[in-house]
């Protein structure tokens, strides 16, 4: 009993370690592949949805929610495309680093300018989406937008360290709600001191001598 | 005449010059002059840069603000508005035709199972789905749900009837918990099987399987508690959790003892010695455990889970007319299996099957009647029940899904004093239905059941139900 109780752990710990390198899920294939022509072999590249279905009626298998439970990162198209199938996801996986609004999770709609925004939604209207069309990525000139703002995500770490040694940054702020992992390793990276806070208090301050991860 | 030129031009330039130095002077303060002039517009210019770029800065802020005349109108400095959490209201309601009277209905029985879907404890459990024929108005079902803080998520779901007010599930669970785990507190739906944890609204059918209704009685296992899931590091779906919980379930669990009169007609209260005490169980007295693997074949999912349930059985049916309690300890093991097919985005076939055991062991109270004195009798008690249910659902269109459902108890060994009661054991269901739904907010359902699981007293009365459910959202769920 106690053997197969060894073989047992063993076997999950070797899942755990073989999965080392930085992951990145995304909702959809073609965020995955600008993804992937972003981060090349630096990171693992996945996506839940299939591309020949219908993007608003994925079937949230728990298979899914296996690919989020050890990601880093994940991206979605946002503006309520996913509403109606990524939420549960996201709760089974009970994967802290990607729960909206944390750092590893990035929803792309916001940074496009979306067109088609309702002055006024109701259901009456039938299935609309109050934040604009979704499906902006069959613009193409959002595609540069959509490929610098994961350029920006994906380096997030890489950015700040070279921001903190080109600029001689004085602090590197961390609050107390968020985890203070990126903070100590951009601090050991650059020699600045960390400095944790209640709340991020020194943003209106004129001097932009510092800098936060979260 | 030479001379007279030369001395001539020299005059006029003599006096040209000395004219002229004249003028200089004259230039050069004028020169001078404009050259303060430029300076003070330079200064000026600066000074009005200056105050343009504040202006500027200071529009920029106010461009920031953007906000509308509405929103300055009712500005509320302490106002909250912006974190309302997400609200949604169902409304279950249907007509049912079934050729049980309302009468016959509320009295039938499973055998060895319950005492009838009306049948209540302590008179708070709620009217079962579809009671009447006729009109129903199931119920209204409110629900609030908000992140609390970067730690926790809270759910609270109000089932409201037509008169009465309960707390169906209110619950927080855990948000960043390490190494994929989630803990959830308050009361809620126990995870085990595959149905217990939905709602109604998400059910295939307008009712639940006929070996849910049975063991665990119209609320499923709904309890008080604290659930721990942790979804394990493999390379497929694996799930596995754990709950304690209070026992509040009163098909199986309870957990309040209670004082056995001798005879039918002691007063316990007055009179304690001539009473057995059932002492309550432990608190919290329910334990249960449950994995669920998942994985993928091609464009098959399927979900499979293994259930437990263990608590002390505390029931009290000293106020009945047919007094008597039971006290002892009941297991269930729970046993489902789904695979669901999808054929493209719309269209799927799904079969789901649940099987469930339950194994009760422990003593029963009862009277007997000798000459209009009723005495106690105590006598052990076992029970080894178990049934299923398997149902197909082909979703064929985008709006339209049919559904057939065979539901089956087969197991029902009730031995007193080690004596078999020969209960009937071939209690069965069929349900058919079919839902039209016209977005993913509302569905119109028509189900007929068939029903050979119904008894009154010894005899079988087999149900013919026709249901018509009209279910609607609004809101955020």
């Amino acid at each position: 009993m106690k053997n197969i109780l060894f073989i047992i752990l063993a076997v999950f710990i070797g899942f755990n370690f073989a999965k080392a390198e930085l992951k990145i899920v995304t909702t959809y294939p073609y965020i995955a592949s600008i993804t992937k022509e972003v981060v090349k072999d630096k990171a693992s590249v996945e996506y839940l949805a299939e591309g020949n279905v219908d993007p608003h009626f994925i079937v949230p298998k728990p298979s899914l929610s296996v690919k989020l439970r050890n990601a880093d990162l994940l991206i979605i198209n946002g503006a309520s495309l996913e509403i109606g199938w990524l939420p549960p996801l996201i709760n089974q996986a009970s994967n802290p680093k990607i729960n909206p609004s944390s750092s590893g999770f990035l929803d792309l709609s916001q940074f496009i300018n979306l067109i088609e925004k309702h002055e006024n939604v109701s259901r009456a209207l039938g299935d609309v989406h109050p934040e604009g069309n979704p499906h902006f990525h069959l613009d193409p000139y959002n595609i540069p937008v959509i490929s610098d703002v994961i350029t920006k995500n994906a380096k997030h770490i890489e950015n700040l360290i070279n921001s903190a040694q080109s600029q001689g940054l004085d602090y590197i702020l961390q609050d107390v709600y968020h985890s203070q992992k990126p903070a100590k390793f951009l601090a050991e990276k650059t020699g600045v001191k960390m400095v944790v806070l209640p709340h991020d208090v020194w943003g209106y301050s004129g001097g932009k001598r510092h800098i936060r991860t979260f | 005449m030479k001379k007279l030129l030369f001395a001539g031009l020299l005059s006029i330039t003599f006096v040209s010059i000395s004219y002229g130095s004249d003028d200089i002077q004259q230039l050069k303060e004028e020169l001078k002059k404009q050259q303060e002039m430029i300076n003070q517009l330079q200064e000026k210019i600066k000074e009005l840069q200056a105050k343009e770029e504040l202006i500027e800065k200071t529009r920029e802020k106010l461009d920031n603000l953007d906000k509308s005349g509405i929103d300055k109108i009712f500005s509320n400095p302490s106002s909250q508005s912006k974190f309302v959490p997400d609200i949604s209201l169902i409304t279950d309601f249907s007509y049912v035709s079934r050729n049980l009277t309302d009468d016959t209905y509320r009295q039938v029985q499973i055998p060895g199972f319950n005492h009838g879907f009306f049948h209540t404890h302590d008179g708070h459990a709620h009217m079962p789905f579809n009671a009447e024929r006729g009109f129903n108005f199931n119920y209204s079902e409110l629900y609030i749900t908000s992140t609390v803080n970067p730690y926790f998520d809270l759910v609270g779901i109000f089932h409201l009837g037509e008169d009465s007010f309960e707390i169906e599930e209110g619950y927080f669970t855990t948000r960043s918990l390490p190494f994929n785990l989630k803990l959830k507190g308050g009361k809620f739906y126990s995870k085990i099987g595959r149905l217990n944890e939905q709602h109604h609204h998400d059910w295939d059918f307008a009712d639940a399987p006929l070996i849910y209704r049975a063991v665990f009685g119209e609320d499923n296992l709904l309890e008080k508690g604290a659930q721990l899931t942790w979804l394990a590091p493999t390379p497929f779906y694996l799930l596995f959790g754990t709950e304690v919980l209070q026992g509040d379930n009163e098909n199986n669990f309870n957990r309040n003892g209670f004082l056995v009169p001798k005879n039918i007609s002691t007063n316990c209260n007055t009179n304690s010695q001539n009473c057995i005490k059932v002492s309550d169980t432990k608190k919290p007295n329910l334990y249960t455990f449950f994995v669920k693997p998942s994985f993928d074949i091609g464009n098959v999912s399927i979900l499979a889970g293994l259930s437990y349930a263990q608590g002390k059985t505390r029931i009290n049916h000293l106020e009945d007319k047919d007094r008597h309690a039971l006290s002892g300890t009941t297991k269930i093991y729970g046993l489902d299996l789904t695979a669901r097919y999808n054929i493209d985005s719309y269209r799927y076939i799904s079969w789901q099957s649940e099987y469930f055991y339950r194994n009760f062991d422990g003593v029963k109270y009862s009277y007997k009647n000798n000459n209009c004195n009723y005495n106690l009798i105590t006598s052990s008690l076992e029970k080894k029940q178990a049934g299923f249910y398997s149902q197909i659902i082909y979703k064929f269109d985008q709006r339209w899904r049919v559904g057939a459902r065979y539901d089956l108890i087969n197991k029902n060994d009730v031995f007193v004093d080690n004596k078999n009661m020969n209960l009937p054991d071939n209690l069965y269901k069929y349900s058919f239905m079919i839902d039209f739904l016209p977005s993913e907010f509302s569905r119109i359902r028509l189900q007929y059941n068939y029903d050979r699981s119904l008894f009154l007293g010894d005899v079988r009365k087999p149900n013919n139900e026709i249901i018509l459910q009209f279910n609607m959202a609004i809101g955020g769920e």
